[in-house]
């Protein structure tokens, strides 16, 4: 049925957990996701799935031929494409149909995707390399278009010498007590103090240093 | 970062909710000598031990975490009072009774900070959270006789209650006058636009006779 | 435009509706029963809403209404397809069913609630407001068989004394050749609506989650919105009044894997 592929796509990212990103459904990414899988039979199923977007542009094309050679064969026999109603013109109408369906699938697919990309740089934070597990997420120009938008977003800040993406969560105290999860070494400098920041180790550090490392699970806020 | 209030789920996070309550006006009675303080909302103090003063709860409680102050609890926060309204909102199913507009916000934020400057602690926490209960099961029931688009009217709900049920009645209402009003869907102006391109594409001969 | 970029909207237009060709059409294979790649006049087949809706505009098909919208789907009742078969094979006055008798009957079927419409269509309520105003243009779409009529018509009379029972005398008035014009999808929404929102208010506010998941299963989409809606700001209610760390990771990274210990 027309439309069938596209509308596999849109369910795919339907289906998926609000507000997180499952692999862009383009071909060369499949061998990635697939080390994930053990059972054969679900790796097959993900190829097959991931090549799903170039699959509906494939079909865009198909579509847009069969419309132009229905055309033709109109104009061939002589008849006038704007208001002849005969069977051609149908079977071109329903190609037409096809082919804005498709696109509008592909349209809300990569733009559903790309509002979750900018959420990144609000929920995770720009100071940092996103973390890999997200990262192979991204289709190239996804990847682009996050370097971009953190970009545009870090030129914005520092014009306005504001850090508008910390205190997301009203604050209530300017330092909190944290816990570190992750080993992360001595390397780190905050804008205050500089510490050995080894697994376990408990720190007393300004908010809005700290915000980022818990965003990010490699450290905890402790309370009461 | 990690923002917990998401735009498509509700408007504000319960956070936010109670960061709003932090404006609102509490007495304390500071015991150390302090300059007046000049906040955008206004000016506060000067502070004198033992001399009452206004200041927003924030304040209030940032005092009194270090040490500065004793808050005194708001008048409503009384167990005569609370007992008085907890009765009133188990009388009437339909009205609800005047609290201010904050008082699930303000009381857990005593509760947390100033527990040993409010008399009977226990009492006082255990009758606001039965009120609030009371009130939010009213609400429920009063939101089940939703039957079409109206407008709703439920006069003293609070900050933090009114927060709550956002997201449910607005989706509610909204699905009630789209089905209620199917001329209204949205949806009816692209069938009607296309309806006017399929006419657009008759033979126009017919028009200039 | 607004919905443009919809994923619901989207999958709402891909519910299948019922379809009879008044044109042929070239060059397409949408016809399984066709041996060439064409539709010929006359066919019958289900296409897609997002394709049947233009097509029906530009008079090329008529639509029939879809088989989620008869009157089983809402009254969920077995026991309703013996006023049915007593409507088709009786031809008894319309006004006859407003005997006290047939309207308890109705009545007591009402538990809607419990109807499993999701697996009708998951988009019932969307679909059904797309494919509503449909029904209003002026096309002859009078291929519904009779025994459709009563059925749609069963279903608005007994949806009529579910809805408002006073107004249950003008649905025996209200017998229309065909659906078209006929406002039984709109009234079946609204009338399905009415009765499961109650539901899903108080499952949403009150019940344990365990109790509640089996009933998730029956919800269409709109109706699951609205639940999680409700659930979502409860519980976040609830987690602020815990009190705990105010900052935490961000949900998008997933869940935490195990790596010390």
């Amino acid at each position: 049925m027309h439309g069938r592929k596209a509308y596999e796509l849109v369910k795919e990212f339907a289906d998926g957990e609000k507000g997180h990103l499952k692999i862009f459904n383009l071909l060369r990414q499949s061998s990635i996701h697939a080390e994930c899988f053990f059972l054969f039979i679900v790796v097959w199923d993900v190829i097959i799935q991931n090549e799903l977007f170039e699959r509906v542009i494939e079909e865009c094309n198909e579509h847009h031929n069969a419309l132009q050679s229905l055309i033709r064969k109109m104009q061939e026999e002589g008849l006038e494409v704007q208001t002849a109603r005969n069977a051609d013109h149908y079977g071109a109408l329903i190609h037409h149909l096809s082919l804005i369906r498709n696109k509008r699938c592909l349209m809300a697919y990569v733009y559903n995707r790309a509002e979750i990309i900018r959420e990144l740089a609000w929920k995770v934070g720009l100071l940092h390399e996103l973390p890999g597990e997200i990262q192979e997420k991204f289709s190239d120009s996804e990847e682009q278009y996050f370097k971009d938008h953190s970009k545009s977003l870090k030129s914005y800040m520092s014009q306005l010498s504001l850090d508008v993406n910390v205190d997301m969560v009203p604050p209530k105290d300017p330092y909190i007590k944290v816990r570190v999860l992750e080993d992360l070494g001595s390397g780190i400098i905050l804008s205050d103090k500089s510490a050995n920041f080894a697994r376990h180790s408990m720190h007393f550090l300004k908010r809005t240093d700290a915000e980022q490392y818990i965003a990010r699970g490699l450290m905890e806020e402790l309370t009461g | 970062m990690a923002g917990q209030s998401d735009p498509h789920i509700s408007l504000f996070s319960a956070e936010e909710v109670e960061f709003m309550a932090e404006d609102e006006l509490i007495e304390i009675v500071p015991n150390m000598r302090m300059d007046p303080l000049n906040f955008i909302c206004g000016d506060f103090g000067p502070f004198l031990p033992q001399i009452a003063s206004q200041v927003p709860l924030w304040l209030a409680v940032a005092l009194k975490k270090r040490g500065k102050c004793a808050i005194r609890p708001p008048q409503w926060m009384s167990v005569e009072n609370l007992t008085r309204v907890l009765e009133g909102e188990r009388e009437s199913q339909g009205a609800f009774q005047v609290l201010p507009f904050h008082y699930v916000e303000i009381s857990r934020l005593l509760f947390d900070h100033a527990r040993e400057d409010i008399p009977d602690m226990y009492m006082v926490r255990s009758l606001i959270e039965d009120i609030r209960d009371v009130r939010i099961h009213k609400v429920e029931t009063s939101l089940e006789k939703f039957s079409g688009t109206s407008a709703v009217k439920i006069p003293n709900l609070s900050a933090m209650e009114v927060n709550i049920i956002r997201p449910f009645v607005g989706r509610a209402l909204q699905a009630f006058y789209k089905h209620d009003n199917p001329e209204k869907i949205p949806d009816v102006d692209r069938a009607s636009s296309a309806q006017t391109r399929a006419a657009n594409n008759e033979p126009r001969r017919q028009l200039r006779r | 435009m607004a919905n443009y970029f919809n994923i619901d909207d989207i999958l709402a237009e891909e519910e299948f509706v019922p379809v009879v060709f008044h044109k042929a059409a070239n060059g397409v294979i949408i016809d399984p029963s066709s041996e060439t790649n064409s539709v010929e006049q006359g066919a019958k087949v289900e296409l897609p809403l997002w394709l049947a809706q233009d097509l029906y505009l530009r008079q090329a098909i008529s639509i029939s209404v879809p088989a989620c919208f008869n009157q089983r789907t809402i009254l969920g009742d077995e026991r309703i397809t013996d006023l049915n078969d007593w409507l088709l094979d009786t031809h008894k006055p319309f006004n006859a069913l407003s005997s006290e008798g047939v309207l308890t009957r109705l009545e007591i079927q009402a538990d809607a609630a419990c109807v499993d419409l999701k697996s009708r269509s998951p988009y019932f309520y969307e679909f059904g407001c797309k494919i509503a105003p449909l029904g209003s243009l002026k096309v002859t779409s009078s291929r519904i068989e009779e025994s459709k009529q009563c059925r749609i018509h069963a279903l608005s009379l007994s949806l009529g004394c579910l809805a408002s029972r006073p107004s249950k005398s003008n649905w025996s008035n209200k017998i229309v050749s065909n659906w078209v014009g006929d406002k039984t999808i709109e009234i079946l929404l609204l009338s399905a609506f009415k009765i499961r929102y109650k539901e899903i208010l108080t499952k949403a506010y009150t019940a344990a989650y365990t109790t509640a998941s089996k009933f998730l299963t029956l919800l269409t989409k709109e109706e699951s919105n609205l639940y999680e809606a409700a659930q979502v700001s409860m519980s976040a209610f609830k987690k602020w009044r815990m009190g705990g760390p105010r900052l935490q990771r961000a949900s998008v990274l997933g869940r935490k894997r195990r790596s010390f210990e």
